[in-house]
């Protein structure tokens, strides 16, 4: 008994001995490897998309991918980087949301400003003035009589500026398409948008998608959906 | 106690029916409709302010609703006041020809028939006479036409299906 009590002590052991002398794994474990995975010439597959993450956003377009993106290493502490995609790399960082709530839509979007969903953690939080802000969520219906004030607010806010239509008011009228005399069909006929969430409305998990979509289009990497970053 | 106030309510609307009738020298028809038995009194438009100011009178000081109903060849104006002490409700219903038209106001009785008149000349085209702010209350003021009308033609020019 006591002899199998110990077995499992020394078999824990030798991973910790391993960790230490990570140095000596390569060209141990090199032998172990499957040559072929190491072939440069292969092109490297992208992981599979998450189940959740295939609900709501709607991207119409398909470009080419871009085989490799980041900064290119030169040597110790010297890095060669496009400027653009390192101020895309910031932008994408930090996009500050203008508070602007239109009907449902804008309770899901204090959901997920809320502790459970968290958008500070995308760097995104919620500024109470449009000079101050870079994206503006029109989150519920347009209608006809507000539909210039939107176009103010998206005026007034400083370049550069992204837009998500989040719904499907704000994407294409809704259920308001047919018999909504008074509602805009869709928010993209008065300011442009770059992301739409559909949805009616959107779980925050949906608006988040939405936002991580947006982060790639502004830092210039390809999207979930294949189409490549304006940047 | 709901069958003292139930009472209560029923000897207000009947106290309410022979003031209508005195004010308007009998010349109404009176009605109890619904499963909570309102008192509905239709009448002629001339006799619209009349009513109503009995009503006011009569202490039903709360105005539930002032709306409009398009039967394609005419309107039916539609008020329903209530009053807080006694439990009382009573429903005004008055036809009046489409165009050409105007409605005496109210809003100088209840205070909400303020808005609320303005809604139905937005929605209906109605007009209200001796109504301080006649203006659009919800569409932009320079909207054409009345949406709730059943003529009203959509200058979107979207398809729609046919309900009815």
């Amino acid at each position: 008994m006591r002899e199998h009590a110990e077995d499992p002590r020394e078999q824990a052991e030798e991973p910790t001995l391993q960790a230490d002398g990570a140095g000596e794994l390569p060209a141990e474990r090199a032998g172990e490897v499957d040559p072929p995975a190491e072939q440069p010439g292969e092109p490297i597959q992208e992981p599979p998309l998450s189940p959740w993450l295939s609900n709501g956003v709607i991207v119409p377009t398909k470009a080419p991918v871009r085989d490799s993106y980041g900064p290119l290493v030169i040597g110790p502490g010297i890095v060669v980087h496009s400027v653009e995609d390192v101020l895309g790399w910031v932008r994408s960082h930090s996009l500050w949301m203008l508070m602007f709530g239109l009907a449902c839509c804008a309770i899901e979007m204090m959901h997920a400003n809320a502790s459970k969903f968290d958008l500070d953690r995308f760097g995104i939080i919620p500024r109470g003035s449009p000079r101050q802000s870079d994206l503006l969520i029109v989150s519920g219906t347009v209608t006809y009589k507000v539909a210039p004030m939107v176009k103010r607010v998206y005026e007034q806010m400083a370049e550069p500026r992204w837009v998500i239509a989040m719904g499907n008011c704000a994407t294409a009228g809704s259920l308001y398409f047919h018999d909504g005399y008074s509602v805009v069909k869709g928010v993209d006929q008065v300011i442009p948008v770059d992301v739409y969430v559909s949805g009616c409305p959107p779980r925050p998990e949906a608006l988040i998608d939405g936002i991580v979509e947006l982060r790639r289009l502004i830092e210039g990497k390809p999207t979930d959906r294949g189409r490549e970053g304006r940047s | 106690m709901t069958s003292d106030r139930a009472n209560q309510q029923r000897q207000a609307r009947d106290e309410l029916c022979e003031a209508l009738g005195a004010r308007l020298s009998g010349q109404i028809s009176c009605a109890l409709t619904g499963p909570d038995e309102v008192l509905l009194v239709r009448l002629e438009l001339d006799q619209y302010r009349p009513a109503a100011e009995t009503l006011w009178e009569r202490g039903l000081d709360r105005l539930d609703f002032l709306t409009c109903v398009d039967w394609r060849d005419h309107f039916t104006l539609t008020l329903q006041v209530y009053s807080m002490d006694s439990g009382a409700v009573a429903r005004l219903a008055c036809d009046l020809p489409r165009d050409g038209v105007a409605a005496p106001t109210i809003s100088d009785l209840w205070f909400l028939a303020n808005w609320e008149e303005r809604e139905v000349h937005d929605m209906f085209g109605l007009v209200f006479e001796g109504h301080p702010d006649m203006r659009r209350i919800l569409l932009p003021q320079a909207w054409e036409g009345h949406p709730l009308r059943k003529d009203y033609v959509d200058r979107l020019g979207i398809e729609r299906p046919q309900y009815f």
